[in-house]
């Protein structure tokens, strides 16, 4: 089998938008200072930021991938790991900033469904409009013409009429249809056989299905339906933080990614169902995050108390347990937390009584400066049973049970607030300090 | 059926270079793309108006009556002996002819990024059919004008048209370059500075000011014609109007010059053009 699709080292990289350069004047005095050699006005800080990075995100990161003619893959992923930002520069949106991709054969690429349709416009005036957007000649949409028509459902006497009146699942219908017929060797879809009723979502995937059989096209297919990716793809890709972690077979790979919570990190609870971590005598149930008022969140400002509660079942009235969270930032360990279950003498350690607990772990504000929080559990036997068979480890690694974004304070408390320039580096910690100022010398 | 078989496979090789400077051979595969947005262009405006292309008629129309009471009789501005109607009448549609592409396409990354950020095509496809719409508008404008000079000539007034007539596409070739050079430039920089578009309107104003519309070239004094000579669209109006009228000596300096600039500012746009058009989706 030929490769049609060859992705070799890619990488994009995005600005943070910490300094807002939309103005030409702001521009304009950047440059005037890197021509004078004065300290650029708009720079992020320099004195205080060292390193200039810190201001840049990698939404993709060295990504290699080899598409074979005929296959259907399925790109999963949580938001924000990367799948679009492929799919844009694919389809040739937006250029990558490092590396290459070649394409072998006609590309389509349907990010969205009716794009460029014109509400003034009839359906049938929109179907050549949005074919030649996708670089379909004249004639040869008006020989699909009748069969796009048809596969949309769309009566014939309502297809001179501006889509305006259209309802949206009509628009949508039509805007899917015309892509069906599109003349191309390799097809790029973003959730758009989510369109429509379940009727036409299964005619849309047996659609491509065909399509595929028929004449052997490829096609890339990014979903959050793990139904579409199983009834469709023939292979499967995860993408997580900007790169491919695992490649293989539909099956295995759609079991792996929704068994796998680190791809769901960012969800404010994490509750077992039935592969709980267990010992003989203990049972975890859930880890959540909340603030102080008992909303359950992700994103807590800084300026926030963090409350982290631990639910477990005591199995056997034979053991104390303690409860030690762990902290991870950018997978390094940067503190942890026990219960109080440690402030009694290691003698005295009294055994739990079998039932249903849940404790309660109140993080103060400031404890974490802005950015994202991995939070792993150790539940163990104090005075710490040697046997890891006694305890509970969760997860394994460092990909945390919980995470949480720690986000930056509109407030001015010791926040940034409106602060309208680069704010310091992010660091681990941001702790409230004593500080006192006092004027020692009036002169 | 027979399956024909291609014998050209496409290759596309993306990185992060800029891609090969103006591709002809693209922009003509997606030639019925660029008629279809004209013809949607077109449609929209029929439809969504009262009027309907009469406003092509009636905008250089009222805008000539306006010119012609207060330049020609309160200000008694000369007209090198044409009908002062007739000479603000050519000015203006040529003026608007080349204002309105040049707005249009100097807005073409903002207004159309919703499909930008879908679906790939050559870009450049959108300014050229601005372009042909304002042909189309510029045509209609265009009979006006002859039929108002038909018109003048039978009330007396001396015209005559003749063969140099014929030069009239190639005049609107070298304005079209102008405008596409001239707007594509502020495309590629208003989508950044969005302030800059409202200066933009702003200028284009001024520039009617200092470009031959309302006044000929024969009333500008030597000390300033230098500044005239780095606009490339006044020897463009002065040649319409010589075609037109022979009002006056055919200068044939100032047009090698025009052309000159015109091809350079065409093929600095083009090429600014086609380096932001890469990666504008991400900070637009």
């Amino acid at each position: 089998m030929t490769s049609v699709i060859e992705i070799k080292s890619l990488s994009k990289e995005y600005q943070l938008g910490i300094i807002g350069r939309d103005t030409f004047y702001r521009d304009f005095q950047s440059l005037i200072a890197k021509i004078l050699k004065k300290d650029d006005p708009n720079s992020p800080l320099s004195g205080i930021i060292s390193n200039g990075n810190s201001n840049k995100f990698l939404a993709l990161n060295k990504i290699n991938l080899d598409v074979k003619k005929g296959d259907i893959v399925g790109i999963i992923g949580k938001n924000g790991a990367g799948k679009s930002t492929l799919l844009k520069i694919l389809s040739r949106i937006t250029s990558p900033t490092e590396g290459s991709i070649k394409i072998t054969g006609k590309i389509a690429s349907l990010l969205e469904v009716g794009t460029g349709f014109h509400g003034e416009l009839t359906g049938r005036e929109n179907i050549f409009l949005n074919g030649a957007i996708n670089g379909m000649s004249v004639s040869s949409v008006e020989k699909q013409l009748d069969n796009i028509v048809k596969f949309s459902g769309i009566l014939m006497q309502h297809i001179d009429t501006p889509v305006k009146r259209y309802s949206s699942g009509m628009i949508v219908k039509l805007g899917f249809s015309i892509a069906a017929f599109l003349d191309y060797d390799i097809l790029i879809c973003d959730e758009v056989l989510a369109v429509g009723d379940q009727e036409f979502q299964n005619k849309a995937i047996n659609k491509v299905k065909e399509i595929n059989s028929n004449s052997n096209r490829t096609v890339l297919f990014v979903s959050h339906n793990m139904d579409s990716i199983l009834k469709l793809c023939t292979k499967v890709v995860i993408i997580n933080n900007g790169m491919i972690v695992h490649q293989g077979s539909t099956k295995k790979m759609v079991d792996k990614y929704t068994n796998s919570r680190s791809y769901f990190k960012n969800y404010y609870e994490n509750r077992w169902s039935n592969n709980s971590p267990q010992t003989d005598s203990i049972k975890l149930i859930s880890i959540s995050s909340k603030n102080n008022i008992g909303e359950k969140l992700k994103d807590f400002d800084i300026t926030d108390e963090i409350l982290i509660d631990v639910e477990f079942q005591i199995l056997k009235n034979d053991k104390n347990f303690c409860t030690n969270l762990h902290f991870y930032r950018n997978n390094n360990f940067f503190f942890q937390t026990f219960d109080e279950s440690i402030d009694v003498d290691w003698e005295n350690q009294q055994s739990k009584n079998i039932g249903r607990y849940k404790q309660t772990c109140k993080i103060p504000p400031y404890t974490f400066d802005v950015g994202h929080v991995d939070i792993n559990i150790l539940i163990f036997n104090p005075p710490g049973d040697i046997d890891s068979s006694n305890q509970i480890m969760e997860p394994k690694g460092s990909t945390g049970a919980l995470s949480l974004e720690i986000i930056e304070s509109k407030r001015i408390n010791h926040a940034r607030g409106n602060y309208p320039f680069a704010w310091a580096k992010d660091s681990l910690t941001r702790p409230i300090c004593k500080w006192i100022t006092k004027l020692e010398d009036e002169k | 059926m027979m399956i024909k078989k291609k014998l050209q496979v496409e290759t596309i090789i993306i990185t992060s270079k800029a891609n090969s400077f103006l591709n002809i051979n693209e922009i003509l595969k997606y030639r019925d793309l660029i008629f279809l947005l004209v013809a949607r262009d077109f449609k929209v405006f029929y439809k969504q108006t009262i009027l309907g292309p009469f406003w092509y008629i009636l905008q250089p129309l009222l805008n000539s009556a306006v010119f012609t009471v207060i330049f020609g009789k309160i200000a008694s501005m000369p007209t090198d002996e044409i009908p002062p109607f007739i000479f603000y009448m050519s000015g203006t549609i040529l003026w608007s002819y080349f204002s309105s592409s040049m707005m249009s396409i100097s807005q073409v990354f903002t207004s159309n990024k919703d499909l930008f950020s879908k679906v790939y095509f050559p870009r450049l496809a959108v300014p050229i059919a601005n372009v042909i719409i304002n042909y189309l508008q510029f045509f209609i404008q265009f009979v006006i004008l002859i039929l108002f000079i038909i018109y003048f000539y039978f009330n007396g007034s001396s015209f005559s048209l003749d063969i140099k007539l014929l030069l009239i596409p190639l005049l609107l070739i070298q304005l079209s370059m102008i405008s596409i050079g001239f707007g594509c430039l502020f495309a590629s920089i208003t989508y950044k500075y969005k302030d800059l578009a409202l200066l933009l309107g702003f200028g284009m104003q001024l520039w009617m000011f200092v470009s031959p519309v309302i006044y000929p070239m024969s009333m500008i004094s030597d000390k300033y014609i230098y500044f005239y000579i780095l606009n490339p669209v006044s020897s463009v109006i002065e040649n319409f109007r010589y075609v037109l009228f022979s009002n006056s000596d055919f200068n044939l300096g100032l047009t090698l010059l025009s052309l000159f600039f015109s091809i350079v500012i065409f093929i600095f746009g083009l090429y600014i053009f086609n380096k932001v058009e890469k990666s504008f989706m991400d900070t637009i």
